[in-house]
C-alpha cells in the first residue's frame, strides 16, 4: 500500500476546510462532584514583597495558616505597583524550601575555597551567638575597624539604619552596601549635577523617552512603575526609543530599538548635544537660570570668581564679568577678556563644551562608526528629541503656569556599570538640560534636587583611606556610595591602599557579594584568611566561606520597612510582617544583631547599639529605651513605624504600607530644582562640574599614594598619570569616556561582553534555588551566551552549541543562544546564574559564571564596578575539550 | 455567559508573572503548567521586534478535546454554562486523546503527581478534601487550565456573576497578578464588559482559527489569527 | 520532561507489541497503531519538521523541542496535518469544526 505522504494530507486538508458539520454538546452538564468544603480558614495578609527592592504591595493567602497563594494589593494600585512579577508570586517558595538554613552552622574544616568541604556542624544557638559575640567583643576592644560588616538584600529587608548603627556602636567604619554592583555611577553623576541621586521620567506627560540601559520590564529598580507607566504613556501616544546594545524586553516594547556599540553612549550625547545646540534646541533661559553654563570659566579650569570669592558671569548689557547674582542679562555663550577682576581670557562653560564638541569634530557623522549606528538615526532622534521638547513653552496645572518640556532619558546599570559610567551619564544630564528638561512637567522629575550640597563641592581625596572600600578617598574621590566590589579586593592587602589595619571579621547579611561581581574568585580570596559570619537563608556562596552561618527568616516570617518607592505623584512607607514561620528559626536579622550586642557588652547605655539606633534615624515620638535588654524586631519595628508614619505597627500591619499621600502640583513640580537653583541667590545646577577640577587638583597632590594602584587598575605608565586623572575627572564629558581601558588593551578579543539582569535571578542571592522561578520560563533556569546569528555563522557555531567565551581574565564554558536581538560585534550574559554553593541542589547550579572573566577597571569617580567593559573572544567548544 | 479573555501582546513584557501564578493557584505538577508564554523574534538586525504570546486553555466554545473525548467513551471532559471547558479527574481515563486533538497543546497528561521540591512542604501536605476538585489530581489523568474555575464558581454560588473579572476574589489568577495590566477576563456575551470592549477597540484575534475550535482567547497583532 | 514525549517514544518501540489491553483505552500507543499501521501513513506526515515555527502557538512547544530524546524520532508534530482527516464529515473522528467568520 503507497504510503500516504504529507502532500497529500494537507491536499485533503484543503478540500475538506469547508464541508465540515458541527456537532457539539455545547452545555455539558458542568464538573460537579463537590462534597467537602472548600478552603477552610482562609485568610489574607496585606504585606510588603521583598524579592527584590521595588518593595510591591503583595496580598498573601493562607489556608488554615498555610501559604498558599499571594497576589498583589489592590490598595497599592494607586501608589506603585498594579500587578506582581513572578519572583514576588514564587516568594512562597523561597519561604517553603528545604534548601533553606534552617539551624546555626559552624564550620570544623579551617581551609576555605570552592573545592572545600566546610564540614559543618550543626550548633544551638547560644553556642552560636555567643562564639560570634565573643569574637566581635574581642576585636571590638582591640582595633574596631577590623570588623567589616556587608548588607546587598539586607538593607533593602530591614533599612540600613539599623545596621549603620551596629556598626557604630562596634565602632567601625566599614559598613558596605552594594550600589556600585548596580547603578552607583548613575547616582555619582547625580550628586555632582544636581545635589543629589534618583530621578523619573515625569510619564503621565512626557511625549518622547529615550531609555539607554534602563532593563525595567525585567529587573530594576521602580520596574514595577516604570513598566506600567511607560505603557500608559505609549498609548498615549509617547514615542519610547531604547537605546542598548541587547535588545531587552523594555527595548522589545519600544517604537525604535537603538543598538549602539557597548561603551559608545557618550559619543550619542555628545552628538545628540551637538545637533541640539547647531539647530538651536537650546532652552536658554533654563540655562541661564538654573544652571552654571553661563559661569566664566579661566584656562585652568576653574571658575572666574570676583574678589570675594563670587561666581562670575558675563552681563551683555555693561559688556563685562559681574558676580551671577548681580547680572541683569547674562551671556549664555562667548569668550571674553576679565580685566575687572584679572582672570583673562575667559569662556562660559557652556562656550567651553561647544567649543569643545566643535574642535573635536564630534557630531552624528563623525561618531555612527564608532557607535556603530547610521548618522542619519543619530541626527534624527536628536532632533525629534529637540522638537519634542517644545522648548518655551508652558502648561498650566492646577491653577500653576510650570515649565513643560516633556521629553526624558532614562538610565540604569546598562549606561552606568562601566569605567566611564559617571562621566557617560553626566552626557546624558547635559542633553536634558540644554533642552530644559529636568524637573519640567514631562521631563525627567529629580528626587531632593539640592539635599546634600557638599555633593557639589571637591573631595577632599581622604587619604590613607578610613574605610575598607576606599570610599570617598584618594582612590574614588566621589564615591558617595559604598564600593561593594572593592572591599574584598582590599582584605587581603590593605597596606596596597595605605589602609593600616588588617581585617579579621568579615560579617555578610543576605548579600552574595563575591559572587556577584568582577574577578569573581579573586574577590573569594579575600575571605580565606579572615573570620566570617554569614546571616543568610541559604548556602550562598559567601556562606560557603563562613566560620559560623546563622539562619534568617524571610520576609513572609519577619518584620522589615523601607520606604516606598518614591513615584511622580504619590509617597508612601512599606512594611512587612511574620505571616509564618516555616522552620521555627527563634530569631529573625535584626534580633540576631540584638543578641550579639547584648553578648558582646554594648546592647544598652550611653553609646551602645540602641542608643546609636535612636541617633542614627533621629527617633523623636518615640525613641528607644537604651537600657532595655529584650527588644523584639516587632518592638523596635513599631518604633521605626511610629517615628515615620505616625502609626502604631498593628495600623500598619492592616495595610503593609502607611503614610501614604499623593503630591500636589506645587510639591511636585515646585519644590526642587524650581525652589533649589532658580535664578539669584541659590546654587546652580552643574552644567559643568567645576568641582572636579578641584577634587583633580587635590588628587594630584596625593598621587605618588595612588599611583600604583591607578597603573595596575588603568594599566598606565607614570609618564600617562596626569593625563589620566584628568580625564577621569573632567569637569565636562569626553570623547575619551568612550575608550575604557579594556577597549584600549584588549586588541585580540574582537567582541564586547555585556552583562544583565533577568527577572527570574537579580536583586535577591536565593532565587536559585525557587523552582518556580526556574521553571516558570522555557529559558529560566539557566543563563546563555547571546550571540547574533552572522556572528554565530561566522564562528560555525549553532543554537545550543557549548562555546567557549575568553578574556584577558579568564575562560569559561556557555551555551549559545543565537539572537537577532544583540549586535553582531557584542555578546551578553546574564550576571546572576552559574552558582556552585555544596548548599544548593544540581538544578539551582546552571549556567555560567560570568562575572568570573570580567575585568576591574572601576569607576574611579564613583567606585563603580566595570561590568560592561570587558572584551572576549568566542570560540565553539571542541569536542575533548575540558 | 461566555467567559473569555483579551491579552494585549502590545503590553505583555514578558515577565511571566502569570504562569508563577498560575503555579501556586493550581498546585502545580513540575513539567505541566496550564500557561506558559511563547517568545518569538521576529525580523533581523537590527529591525528585529520580540513579542510574548502568554499560552493557556482556549476555552474554545466547539472543544476539540471535549470532542476527542466524547469520541473515546469517556465523557471526562465538559463545558459549563460560563463557557469553562473543565476535565473531570474521576472519569479520565488517561488516553490522552484531548492531548493529541488540541491544536493549542495545552493540555497535560498527570504521569506522576511530583511536588517542587522531593521534600513536600505545607502547601503540598493540604489534603485533597480541602481542595477545590480542580485541585485533586490524580495519576493517569489529563490537566489543563479551568479558567480558575475555583474562583468563578464562588462568583456563581455568591451571585455575583457580573463581578468576574472585575472583583480579584472572582477572577482567574493569572490575570490579577498582571503587572502591566495585559490581561482583562470577562463576559464576551456582554459588550459591555471590559474584556468586550477592549478585543474592539484593539481589534484583537484568535489563534488557529482554521482549526474550528472557536477559541475564547482573544490577542492583540498576533500573526495566524482571524 | 518525560511525559508526553517520553511516551511517544515508547510507542515507537512497543507499537506493534500492543498495547493499552487492559481497558478500553485510546492510549499515545493506540494513536500511532491506528494511524501509522493502519492508516500507512509516513512519520513525517505529522512529523514534519524538528522545531516549531517561531511564530507557532502551542503551549507545550518548547518542552517538546528541548527533549532530547525527541531529537531521535521524526521531530515535533504539525497539528495542521490533523485538520483534513479530523473536520466533520471526514474520515477521522471529528475534533474541528467549521472556519468561522
Amino acid at each position: 500500500m503507497k504510503k500516504v505522504t504529507r502532500r497529500d494530507f494537507l491536499k485533503l486538508a484543503g478540500v475538506l476546510a469547508s464541508a465540515s458539520v458541527i456537532n457539539v454538546d455545547l452545555f455539558a452538564e458542568a464538573f460537579r462532584k463537590e462534597k467537602n468544603a472548600l478552603e477552610t480558614s482562609v485568610e489574607y495578609f496585606k504585606s510588603t514583597c521583598k524579592m527584590c527592592v521595588n518593595f510591591c504591595g503583595i496580598n498573601v493567602k493562607t489556608e488554615n495558616g498555610v501559604l498558599r497563594a499571594i497576589y498583589p494589593d489592590e490598595a497599592r494600585r494607586d501608589y506603585y505597583n498594579i500587578g506582581n512579577c513572578p519572583k514576588g508570586i514564587s516568594g512562597i517558595w523561597n519561604t517553603y524550601n528545604p534548601y533553606r538554613v534552617k539551624v546555626p552552622l559552624k564550620r570544623r574544616n579551617p581551609n576555605k575555597g570552592i573545592n572545600e568541604d566546610p564540614q559543618w556542624e550543626e550548633i544551638s544557638w547560644e553556642e552560636a551567638l555567643k562564639e560570634v559575640a565573643g569574637r566581635i567583643a574581642q576585636i571590638k576592644s582591640d582595633d574596631p575597624r577590623k570588623i567589616i560588616w556587608y548588607h546587598g538584600h539586607g538593607k533593602y529587608l530591614l533599612h540600613d539604619g539599623w545596621m549603620k548603627a551596629f556598626a557604630s556602636a562596634i565602632g567601625t567604619p566599614n559598613v558596605v552596601h552594594r550600589t556600585t554592583v548596580c547603578e552607583g555611577a548613575k547616582h555619582v553623576a547625580d550628586e555632582i549635577t544636581w545635589g543629589y541621586h534618583e530621578f523619573l521620567p515625569d510619564l503621565e506627560y512626557t511625549n518622547y523617552l529615550k531609555n539607554m540601559g534602563g532593563n525595567y520590564a525585567e529587573a530594576d529598580q521602580w520596574a514595577r512603575w516604570l513598566d506600567h507607566a511607560t505603557l500608559d504613556a505609549k498609548e498615549r501616544g509617547m514615542k519610547l526609543v531604547v537605546v542598548e546594545p541587547r535588545l531587552s524586553n523594555i527595548g522589545a516594547k519600544a517604537d525604535e530599538w537603538v543598538p549602539i556599540r557597548p561603551g559608545k553612549d557618550v559619543l550619542f550625547l555628545l552628538a545628540m548635544a551637538r545637533v541640539l545646540i547647531d539647530e538651536g534646541y537650546i532652552d536658554k533661559n533654563f540655562l541661564i537660570t538654573y544652571t552654571n553654563a553661563p559661569y566664566l570659566i579661566k584656562g585652568d579650569g576653574t571658575l572666574a570668581k570676583d574678589n570675594s570669592g563670587n561666581p562670575l558671569v558675563w552681563d551683555i548689557d555693561i559688556n563685562g564679568p559681574v558676580p551671577y547674582d548681580n547680572a541683569t542679562n547674562i551671556a549664555l555663550e562667548g569668550s571674553f577678556n576679565d580685566t575687572v577682576y584679572a582672570n583673562g581670557e575667559v569662556k562660559t562653560a557652556f562656550q567651553v563644551f561647544k567649543d569643545y564638541l566643535t574642535t573635536e569634530n564630534i557630531s552624528p557623522e563623525a561618531v555612527a562608526e564608532e557607535c556603530g549606528l547610521s548618522a542619519e538615526q543619530i541626527r534624527r532622534i536628536a532632533i525629534e528629541f529637540g522638537q519634542s521638547a517644545s522648548i518655551g513653552s508652558t502648561i498650566n496645572l492646577d491653577g500653576k503656569t510650570l515649565r513643560y518640556r516633556p521629553v526624558a532619558i532614562y538610565t540604569f546599570r546598562g549606561l552606568v556599570a562601566k569605567e566611564y559610567g559617571t562621566q557617560t551619564w553626566r552626557a546624558g544630564l547635559i542633553v536634558m538640560m540644554l533642552v530644559g528638561a529636568l524637573d519640567a512637567v514631562g521631563g525627567v522629575l529629580l528626587h531632593e534636587p539640592g539635599k546634600s550640597s557638599e555633593y557639589m563641592n571637591p573631595s577632599s581625596c581622604e587619604y590613607p583611606p578610613s574605610r575598607i572600600d576606599l570610599k570617598k578617598s584618594a582612590f574614588f574621590p566621589h564615591a558617595t556610595h559604598d564600593v561593594a566590589q572593592q572591599a574584598l579586593f582590599t582584605v587581603p592587602e590593605p597596606s596596597k591602599y595605605g589602609i593600616n589595619y588588617t581585617p579579621e571579621m568579615q560579617i555578610f547579611f543576605a548579600t552574595n557579594r563575591p559572587f556577584s561581581t568582577s574577578k569573581a574568585e579573586l574577590q573569594l580570596e579575600g575571605l580565606k584568611n579572615t573570620y566570617n559570619v554569614a546571616i543568610e537563608i541559604s548556602m550562598s556562596e559567601t556562606a560557603w566561606f563562613a566560620d559560623i552561618v546563622l539562619p534568617d527568616k524571610t520576609y513572609l516570617e519577619a518584620y522589615g520597612y523601607y520606604g516606598g518607592r518614591w513615584v511622580p505623584h504619590a509617597r508612601h512607607h512599606t512594611l512587612h510582617y511574620p505571616i509564618v514561620n516555616t522552620y521555627n528559626i527563634p530569631y529573625q536579622n535584626i534580633e540576631i544583631l540584638v543578641e550579639l550586642a547584648k553578648r558582646a557588652g554594648f546592647l544598652t547605655g550611653s553609646g551602645g547599639f540602641l542608643d546609636k539606633i535612636n541617633a542614627e534615624y533621629k527617633f523623636s515620638n518615640p525613641n528607644l529605651d537604651i537600657n532595655k535588654t529584650d527588644y523584639t524586631a516587632e518592638q523596635l519595628m513599631d518604633v521605626l513605624w511610629r517615628n515615620k508614619t505616625g502609626q502604631s505597627i498593628d495600623e500598619g500591619k492592616k495595610k503593609g504600607f502607611g503614610g501614604e499621600k499623593f503630591v500636589t502640583v506645587d510639591e511636585r513640580y515646585l519644590k526642587g530644582v524650581e525652589a533649589k537653583f532658580k535664578g539669584a541667590g541659590k546654587a546652580k545646577i552643574h552644567f559643568y562640574c567645576d568641582e572636579l577640577v578641584g577634587t583633580k587638583n587635590v588628587l594630584l597632590t596625593k598621587l605618588n599614594n595612588v599611583k600604583e594602584v591607578f597603573k595596575e587598575w588603568y594599566e598606565v605608565t607614570d609618564g600617562e598619570l596626569n593625563s589620566l586623572i584628568e580625564t577621569k575627572l573632567s569637569p565636562l564629558p569626553r570623547k575619551d569616556h568612550a575608550y575604557p581601558v579594556s577597549y584600549r588593551k584588549s586588541t585580540n578579543y574582537p567582541y564586547y561582553l555585556i552583562t544583565f539582569k533577568r527577572m527570574y535571578r537579580n536583586q535577591s542571592g536565593y532565587c536559585n534555588i525557587n523552582p518556580v522561578l526556574n521553571q516558570v520560563a522555557h529559558d529560566a533556569d539557566t543563563n546563555h551566551i547571546w550571540i547574533n546569528p552572522e556572528t554565530a555563522n561566522a564562528l560555525s557555531i549553532k543554537d545550543g552549541d557549548a562555546v567557549i567565551i575568553e578574556s584577558r581574565v579568564g575562560e569559561l564554558e556557555g551555551i549559545a543562544k543565537l539572537t537577532e536581538g544583540i549586535r553582531p560585534d557584542t555578546v551578553a550574559v546574564s550576571y546572576h546564574y552559574g552558582q556552585w554553593s555544596g548548599g544548593y541542589p544540581d538544578w539551582a547550579k546552571k549556567g555560567t559564571w560570568i562575572n568570573k572573566i570580567l575585568e576591574y577597571h572601576p569607576d574611579m569617580l564613583s567606585g563603580m564596578n566595570s561590568f560592561n567593559d570587558t572584551k572576549v573572544i568566542i570560540r565553539k567548544k571542541q569536542g575533548g575539550e575540558e | 455567559m461566555r467567559l473569555g479573555r483579551f491579552i494585549d501582546t502590545e503590553r505583555c513584557i514578558g515577565c511571566r508573572a502569570c504562569v508563577a501564578a498560575c503555579m501556586n493557584e493550581n498546585f502545580y505538577i513540575p513539567g505541566n503548567p496550564w500557561i506558559f508564554v511563547i517568545e518569538e523574534e521576529i525580523g533581523k538586525f537590527p529591525y528585529v521586534k520580540r513579542r510574548f504570546v502568554p499560552m493557556n486553555c482556549m476555552h474554545c466554545d466547539e472543544p476539540a478535546c471535549k470532542k476527542a473525548c466524547d469520541y473515546v467513551g469517556a465523557f471526562a471532559i465538559s463545558k459549563n454554562e460560563q463557557g469553562v471547558v473543565i476535565i473531570d479527574y474521576e472519569k479520565c481515563m488517561g488516553c490522552r486523546y484531548c492531548v493529541t486533538s488540541c491544536p493549542y497543546g495545552v493540555l497535560q497528561y498527570i504521569e506522576e503527581l511530583n511536588t517542587l521540591f522531593s521534600e513536600k512542604t505545607p502547601y503540598d501536605e493540604i489534603p485533597y478534601e480541602n481542595r477545590h476538585p480542580v485541585h485533586r489530581k490524580k495519576i493517569n489523568t489529563v490537566e489543563k487550565c479551568t479558567f480558575c474555575w475555583h474562583r468563578i464558581e464562588k462568583a456563581v454560588k455568591d451571585g455575583k456573576t457580573s463581578e468576574i473579572g472585575v472583583n480579584p476574589e472572582y477572577t482567574p489568577a493569572c490575570d490579577i497578578v498582571c503587572p502591566v495590566g495585559a490581561r482583562v477576563f470577562g463576559d464576551l456575551d456582554d459588550p459591555n464588559s471590559e474584556v468586550s470592549k477592549r478585543i474592539l477597540s484593539k481589534s484583537a484575534k484568535r489563534i488557529k482559527k482554521h482549526f474550528g475550535t472557536k477559541p475564547k482567547i482573544y490577542y492583540t497583532i498576533v500573526e495566524g489569527g482571524e | 520532561m518525560k511525559k508526553l514525549t517520553g511516551i511517544i517514544i515508547s510507542s515507537v518501540l512497543f507499537i506493534f507489541a500492543g498495547c493499552g489491553k487492559e481497558k478500553k483505552i485510546y492510549s499515545i500507543e493506540t494513536y500511532h497503531k491506528i494511524h501509522v499501521e493502519k492508516l500507512n501513513i509516513e512519520c513525517g506526515t505529522c512529523h514534519a519538521s524538528e522545531k516549531y515555527a517561531s511564530g507557532e502557538y502551542y503551549l507545550n512547544k518548547y518542552e517538546i523541542e528541548n527533549d532530547v530524546a525527541l531529537k531521535k524520532i521524526p521531530g515535533v508534530i504539525d497539528k495542521n496535518a490533523c485538520i483534513g482527516c479530523h473536520r466533520g464529515g471526514s474520515i477521522g473522528p471529528e475534533f474541528y469544526g467549521k472556519v468561522w467568520e
